[in-house]
């Protein structure tokens, strides 16, 4: 009874396993992806091309990833005509890889020459969208993908061949495991990030002007707790990804997630090609009928006319038709596509390297050339020069904020108008690295200026009070009760270290049942 | 045979996608080897509170300084529009950048080579109409300047010192008279440090200094 068990047991598990890995499917996903991520990938390419006698060969400023690691030879360096020739190479694979011409050559060629140009090149190459898309390049060459909408499925119709384009499943899984794992490794890495989980480093990515200009994240910088929530989520969503990715219920729903993920990093963080590319490649979760059934929906319905006729028809159709006999201009393209294909990528590397020659990246060899180096002033020398100076107090200050709701450690809301009676709290962040430090918060009265009237400045103190903030410490808060002895009017909260004012912050304070009040509370 | 090799790609793929998320997670072994960038996913690694940006500047014979930093011949603006070596936080190729310009420029002899870091607070990086929402003081923008290293033409370093960061970290743990006292307890009267003779500091870290701990490619 039990070894029954036991075998049945295994059998069934053996079944998943090959169900989950062999199930033999129309790759339409991967497909979709092999059409989508090279062309993507391309941008970048076309962008760096004329760049790459300075980014790629021993004629530039080489900046090679291996040494970062401690490994200066890994990969050999190549001298300026090799460089240009071979990544003119990598553009024309990329290419190729999307249309589909000689597909599991491209993809695999575009995969490795990729490789070595990121590592070739850590300052302006290499980041982890490139490892990404190399692994699916390998992934992708390793499957089918090349059987459909492809010039390679193209010729094998021309040549009277029928392919079956249905294969075992196993790269496209492998694919979607990836994902699970990058997400994974991201969330591990929000783990051990201090500070993620407040918001605080985000905040800083959110002011950081390394990629594009990011309008949603400069807004998002005033409200900590949001991002602090998004944190949270973010983490979570990644950490679950891999669990519920081949759940059929959750599957959509984790991608659609993922989708709005990626597409806030845009507005946020002024990233663009991360996103489209990870939200190109997360076709790789499209199954053959799930296409099928978008298909079917009638917005895509006139799709599916054209698609009917794409070889994955193809082997019920061969039973019904007889086979052809292959012309004889087939029988050239057979022999003559891998050659056609190879003549391409040589010429399009010599032309390559003959057009960098002509541009003359430095500019060397022109009526003007050698170009001069510009020169700096004399003044501006003298201030990068004149050594190290400590840190301003005001600098060590990130934000002064006024608000009476504390959630966590963030103010959930900004206010600066107060009743009596209330409690409100005046919260300072500050800039890390920073030491101990005292601060001191000084609530004055607010006086006109004595150079504009209509302007108001500190005056008179009423109240101080301070603390000390270690230096491991992003925030502290002060607690201020505005009590019977606050007159309603106009008032400042200054905060200081030492005798250096570091922010101030006007607020109002009003009677206690103000009509004033309640038109500013409704708005 | 077909079927054996593919089950031990599949194994052995995911078995090191599993590889790398374990060194990540036990934060061993993550810069073992250039090949594990390809399987550790760091893609947030920490952002510190200032902006940084690096500036080679050349010292000639007659005393002009010539800017390294923006190439004559226009540069890459690879992911926004910065050059690419304002991505070098480790400070590892700003000797090459600074070498391929002078070597395909014409200018007089040049007798040093100067590597700053150029900082500023990033609240200072939010547009006005943000600031003025949050900060009742207008902007007061302050860029520090810190020499990172100073090389001679051929690319021979002469001193290379901590990003700004870990400085002033180091700086503000310093100023402590006590721990000060403590530092100097002890110390020989004769101190051999290797390579003392380049390195102007010490490459110890301090608690608060933000370093990046690999490129930006958050991206």
């Amino acid at each position: 009874m039990s070894t029954a068990v036991t075998a049945e047991s295994r059998q069934s598990s053996g079944s998943i396993w090959n169900q989950f890995f062999f199930a033999r499917e129309v790759p339409y996903g991967m497909a979709l992806v092999r059409l989508l991520l090279p062309a993507v990938l391309l941008v970048d390419i076309v962008r760096r091309w004329a760049h790459a006698r300075e980014l790629y060969s021993t004629d530039g400023a080489l900046a090679t990833l291996h040494l970062n690691f401690g490994y200066p030879d890994m990969l050999p360096e190549l001298s300026a005509p090799w460089a240009v020739g071979l990544f003119t190479v990598l553009g024309v694979l990329m290419f190729t890889s999307a249309i589909g011409w000689c597909t599991r050559f491209s993809l695999l060629g575009s995969c490795a020459l990729y490789f070595y140009f990121s590592y070739m090149d850590c300052l302006s190459t290499a980041t982890k969208y490139t490892v990404i898309s190399q692994h699916i390049l390998l992934l992708l060459g390793m499957s089918n993908c090349g059987d459909i909408w492809s010039v390679d499925a193209w010729l094998a119709k021309r040549r009277g061949q029928i392919v079956d384009p249905r294969g075992a499943i196993w790269p496209q899984r492998l694919c979607q495991i990836l994902f699970g794992m990058i997400y994974f490794g991201a969330g591990i890495t929000k783990m051990h990030t201090d500070g993620f989980f407040s918001g605080d480093q985000l905040v800083f990515w959110m002011m950081t002007y390394v990629n594009n200009e990011h309008p949603l994240g400069d807004h998002m910088t005033r409200y900590p707790l949001w991002v602090s929530i998004g944190c949270y989520a973010t983490f979570v969503w990644e950490i679950v990804f891999i669990f519920t990715i081949f759940q059929r219920r959750l599957k959509w729903p984790t991608l659609a997630i993922g989708t709005v993920f990626h597409l806030m990093t845009v507005f946020t963080l002024g990233l663009i090609l991360f996103p489209i590319l990870v939200s190109a490649a997360y076709l790789v979760f499209l199954s053959e009928a799930e296409f099928k059934t978008i298909l079917s929906w009638s917005p895509f319905r006139w799709l599916s006319g054209v698609l009917a006729k794409t070889p994955a028809d193809a082997p019920a159709e061969s039973v019904a038709e007889p086979v052809v006999e292959m012309p004889r201009m087939a029988l050239r393209w057979r022999f003559g596509s891998p050659a056609v294909f190879a003549s391409v990528l040589g010429v399009a590397a010599l032309v390559g390297v003959a057009v960098e020659y002509q541009l003359d990246h430095y500019q060397m060899r022109g009526p003007n050339g050698p170009l001069p180096l510009p020169e700096l002033a004399l003044e501006e020398v003298q201030k990068m020069l004149a050594g190290d100076e400590p840190i301003r107090a005001v600098d060590k200050l990130m934000a002064f904020d006024l608000g009476s709701t504390l959630v966590a450690e963030h103010l959930a809301s900004h206010r600066t108008v107060y009743e009596q009676g209330e409690t409100f709290f005046a919260q300072v962040s500050l800039n890390p690295p920073h030491e101990d430090m005292w601060i001191d918060c000084v609530m004055c009265e607010a006086v006109p200026d004595a150079n504009d009237e209509s302007r108001l400045v500190p005056g008179r103190v009423l109240y101080r009070t301070g603390q000390v903030i270690m230096r491991e410490a992003f925030r502290t808060n002060f607690r201020f009760t505005v009590d019977s002895g606050i007159a309603p009017g106009e008032y400042f909260l200054k905060v200081k270290s030492g005798n250096d004012e570091m922010a101030r912050r006007h607020f109002t304070v009003l009677s206690k049942d103000s009509d004033e009040m309640r038109a500013a509370s409704a708005n | 045979m077909k079927r054996i090799f593919v089950v031990a790609f599949i194994v052995g793929y995911i078995g090191i996608l599993t590889f790398g998320n374990v060194c990540h997670l036990l934060q061993y072994g993550v810069s073992s080897h250039p090949l594990m960038y390809m399987i550790v996913w760091d893609m947030f690694c920490g952002w510190s509170a200032y902006d940084m940006r690096v500036k080679i500047i050349a010292e000639g014979e007659s005393e002009t300084y010539y800017d390294l930093t923006k190439a004559p011949w226009g540069e890459l603006h690879a992911y926004g529009y910065i050059g690419r070596e304002h991505y070098d936080h480790f400070n590892s190729h700003s000797g090459a950048i600074a070498q391929n310009v002078l070597k395909h420029t014409c200018h007089e002899p040049i007798v040093r080579v100067i590597v700053l870091d150029e900082c500023w607070t990033k609240k200072l990086n939010l547009p006005d109409s943000v600031w003025n929402l949050r900060y009742d003081m207008p902007k007061d923008w302050h860029t520090y300047y810190h020499v990172r290293t100073v090389m001679l033409p051929d690319g021979t370093v002469t001193k290379r010192n901590d990003c700004f960061l870990t400085h002033q970290g180091r700086r503000m743990a310093y100023d402590n008279p006590r721990l000060v006292q403590q530092s100097l307890v002890g110390r020989p009267m004769f101190l051999s440090e290797p390579g003392a003779g380049v390195s102007g500091e010490s490459a110890a870290g301090l608690p608060g200094a933000r370093l990046p701990v690999a490129s930006p490619s958050a991206n």
